[in-house]
């Protein structure tokens, strides 16, 4: 199991005057999205149905283990390319920050330049001048006005976050434009179990709080935009989904309710899909039955490596089907 | 909106995991004779119980049994009981020639009631005074009909054993609140299965009448699931002769009435539309223009802003849990009256006289040529969108004008006022405006107005009346919908969005 996702089971809530771990279910929640990563095929994909007994935070859980249990990886080259021609495009002198991997320096803009064949991003920094390869530049970022007229150290992990991911980790979910996760759901729902409701993790005595979204990093309810790693759509509206450049090949479907899964259930073939169906809906038994139907017609059944049974109250059903 | 906490979340996997149910069984013989006289009256009519002749007589006996069986109401409850029994016998006593036999079994069960209707006794409410005697913690008293809310709840608070009880019903149950223990009277399968699946409390306690017997089916799971438990179900009936749970209930064949209701209304083919009919709380149903584009008023409990409580959706979105809203007094189209009183003033009557006479123009060439000969007329003059569904839609008193000026100059051409074209497309711009302004107006003041009401209850009831005060539009009344037919039909236009009584 990935060491980030072995540490959310360690997250409390706070219940009726003290922080307490959260229960099982959650935990079987946050290991189903990690389990989903991890069963992952090419040319397959993984249909999962969970019957609930309410929809609440099940869809932030799966979203939490999903986006924990994936390897953070280098951006993307496209990514690399957009950004330095967005910097090549600013004036000179523009405010800028710079991660170099172990501290952040803040300096004005010089210049973009070729040397040898390379591009290089030039940044005064503490009287001189330092090149910084194209490869590296997602980690330069334009410097935001200070209220105070001092640097800002910007986007530094929150304490939160930083108990699941390294600077250079962090810094490389800034610069990614993948989205692990898609969530079809009721977005005002999703927003408060996700930006207000609050859970901790354990500091030796003390304890550091923080949200959900802190760390699946919602577009739709994150102000900045940058190093998203999930989004939420309304289930009501007709749409398309975006993904960034990346497309959704990779990501997990999560499609919150019984009236996401009827509407969204039988597009984006290509994606791992999980139909999050509360007994409490109206149309939970038709989805129920359109769940089952599409069990009928499945390659083979699925199971999922580190996933124990379901805890009570819940039930799930995975099946493999061809990809597209 | 559902402002859900973690740990609020985490009760009701807790309750999932714990919740037990028990259940009691409540005998009392007049009420059981009077039950089963119900079931063998039915029995004895057979197909005749949909007969008009029937019907006013055995509706108001099924409900009153079943009120009683549904609820912890007296047996004297005056807001179930059934009509004047002197009106009864005579009733029997008329129809005794044509159906002797189911006269009589109307007699007995004129009997039966006789002996009951004037009881205060209340078996439900002596059980449950007890029950919330030795059940300590937070209790509530569920219930599956909402239209006997507000006389069982005055029945509750009327017990100080009962007092601190909430009285609610299944929709509520959704929601995140959790009790200790739900009393919930009636048969199990008369309520949605999430009552038992998806269980808000950690103790459930079942009770009925012990003729009335209890199968409920069992719930929906996936394939790959584990067998499902059998439903403990019913221990043998104690009585011989047993009442269905599932015929005990007053079952209104909502399509049918719709289907006769709109055949009555539907006086010109040529102004009628395709409508899907609604079934609404309260015994109450309604017709939607099945059309793409149309929509209608609804209420959105889950919103979080208040400005987006108010959401004009799809017709094709109504699905059972949408609460309608839906103008109820007042008489004709609000919008209407609004935009002449308030927006058009002094220009209205003209304005409306034009409206109506090239819409008059219209009808006469379709009476004469059909929809198809006008739709290829249109079409021939310039018309881009004649689909003879649209030219319908013109006919229609309510619409106003064609989207592009185009379709409108051919229509003016079309009843012989080609040359007044212009002039008869800004009038209907500018009744077309008005109706704007109208709809902004209004739907301001429904917002103010759902601001200051407490909507729990329009979820617990399932409808609730709400009047403008600043606005001639009338009263609105907001209905939860219960189910929606698949099947469309055509009805009248001007009977679209009307609620009318099953």
């Amino acid at each position: 199991m990935v060491d980030r996702v072995a540490k959310s089971f360690d997250l409390q809530f706070w219940d009726r005057g003290q922080w307490e771990p959260i229960p099982v279910w959650a935990r079987f929640f946050i290991s189903l999205g990690a389990a989903l990563s991890t069963a992952h095929l090419p040319k397959r994909r993984i249909v999962a149905a969970l019957s609930l007994p309410t929809p609440s935070f099940a869809a932030g859980f799966i979203a939490l283990g999903r986006v924990l249990s994936e390897p953070i990886s280098e951006p993307a080259k496209s990514a690399v390319d957009a950004h330095f021609d967005k910097l090549a495009a600013l004036p000179t002198q523009t405010p800028l920050i710079y991660f170099d991997g172990a501290a952040l320096f803040n300096g004005p803009l010089t210049s973009t330049v070729k040397h040898s064949g390379d591009d290089f991003v030039r940044m005064a920094i503490r009287g001189g001048v330092c090149m910084i390869p194209k490869a590296r530049c997602l980690l330069v970022e334009v410097q935001p006005e200070s209220q105070t007229g001092k640097p800002v150290r910007l986007r530094n992990p929150k304490p939160f976050e930083g108990r699941f991911f390294s600077m250079v980790e962090h810094y490389r979910i800034l610069c990614s434009t993948k989205k692990s996760v898609i969530i079809i759901g009721e977005k005002n729902r999703l927003r408060n179990e996700l930006v207000r409701n609050q859970f901790a993790v354990p500091d030796g005595i003390d304890r550091i709080e923080g949200a959900l979204q802190d760390l699946i990093r919602i577009a739709k309810f994150s102000s900045g935009g940058i190093g998203c790693r999930a989004d939420v759509y309304s289930r009501s509206r007709g749409h398309a989904i975006q993904n960034g450049g990346s497309g959704t090949e990779s990501s997990l479907m999560v499609l919150d309710g019984a009236v996401s899964h009827f509407r969204w259930a039988h597009q984006y073939l290509h994606c791992d899909s999980v139909s999050i169906l509360s007994r409490t809906e109206s149309e939970y038994g038709n989805a129920i039955d359109s769940a089952n139907a599409r069990y009928l017609t499945r390659l083979d059944d699925c199971s999922l490596p580190g996933l124990t049974g379901p805890p009570p109250g819940i039930e799930l059903m995975v099946h493999l089907e061809d990809g597209l | 909106m559902r402002t859900m906490t973690f740990a609020a979340t985490n009760e009701i996997y807790k309750c999932g995991s714990t919740n037990v149910i028990t259940r009691a069984r409540l005998s009392h013989d007049r009420f059981c004779a009077y039950s089963l006289a119900v079931k063998r009256l039915i029995h004895c009519l057979g197909e005749a119980i949909s007969d008009e002749v029937w019907k006013p007589i055995v509706t108001p006996l099924r409900r009153y049994g079943f009120a009683l069986c549904a609820a912890p109401l007296p047996f004297n409850e005056p807001s179930i009981q059934p009509q004047d029994i002197g009106k009864l016998h005579s009733r029997r006593d008329e129809l005794a020639m044509v159906y002797p036999a189911q006269a009589m079994q109307l007699g007995n069960t004129i009997h039966c009631l006789e002996a009951l209707v004037g009881s205060k006794e209340n078996p439900y409410e002596a059980w449950l005074a007890e029950a919330a005697l030795r059940n300590r913690g937070d209790g509530a008293v569920l219930i599956c009909d909402s239209r006997l809310v507000a006389s069982a709840e005055r029945q509750l608070s009327s017990n100080p054993a009962t007092r601190r009880l909430s009285l609610i019903t299944p929709s509520q149950l959704t929601r995140e609140r959790c009790f200790d223990v739900l009393y919930v009277f009636g048969a199990a399968r008369w309520f949605p299965s999430f009552i038992f699946d998806a269980p808000r409390a950690k103790k459930t306690e079942l009770v009925r009448y012990g003729w009335i017997k209890d199968i409920r089916e069992p719930s929906k799971t996936f394939l790959s699931a584990a067998a499902p438990t059998a439903w403990a179900g019913d221990e043998p009936s104690e009585h011989e002769d047993s009442y269905d749970a599932g015929d005990l209930l007053p079952v209104v064949d909502w399509r049918s009435v719709g289907q006769k209701f709109a055949a009555a209304q539907l006086q010109n083919a040529l102004e009628s539309v395709e409508a899907r009919l609604v079934l609404l709380d309260g015994d109450r149903a309604v017709f939607l223009e099945a059309a793409d584009g149309a929509s209608v008023l609804t209420i959105d409990l889950d919103s979080d802003e208040s400005t987006e409580r108010l959401a004009r959706i799809a017709n094709s979105e109504v699905r059972p849990g949408t609460f309608l809203l839906l103008r109820t007094s007042g008489g004709g189209d609000y919008i209407v009256a609004e935009a002449d009183r308030h927006f058009l003033k002094g220009r209205a009557a003209e304005l409306r006289k034009a409206q109506q006479h090239w819409k008059a123009l219209l009808r006469q060439e379709v009476q004469k040529d059909g929809l198809l000969g006008v739709s290829l007329r249109l079409i021939d003059l310039g018309s881009s969108s004649a689909e003879e569904i649209n030219v319908r839609n013109y006919m229609w008193p309510r619409s106003i004008r064609t989207r592009a000026p185009e379709d409108f100059q051919a229509i003016m051409r079309l009843v012989g006022l080609g040359e007044n074209w212009r002039a008869y497309w800004d009038m209907m711009g500018e009744i077309d405006h008005a109706h704007r302004l109208a709809g902004h107006r209004i739907r301001r003041q429904l917002l103010h107005t759902l601001e200051e009401l407490d909507l729990t209850e329009l979820e617990r009831v399932g409808r609730m009346e709400l009047t403008l005060p600043d606005v001639d539009a009338g009263g609105f009344t907001a209905f939860r919908v219960l189910d929606v037919s698949l099947d469309t039909q055509l009805v009248a236009g001007h009977g679209l969005g009307h609620s009318f009584e099953l």
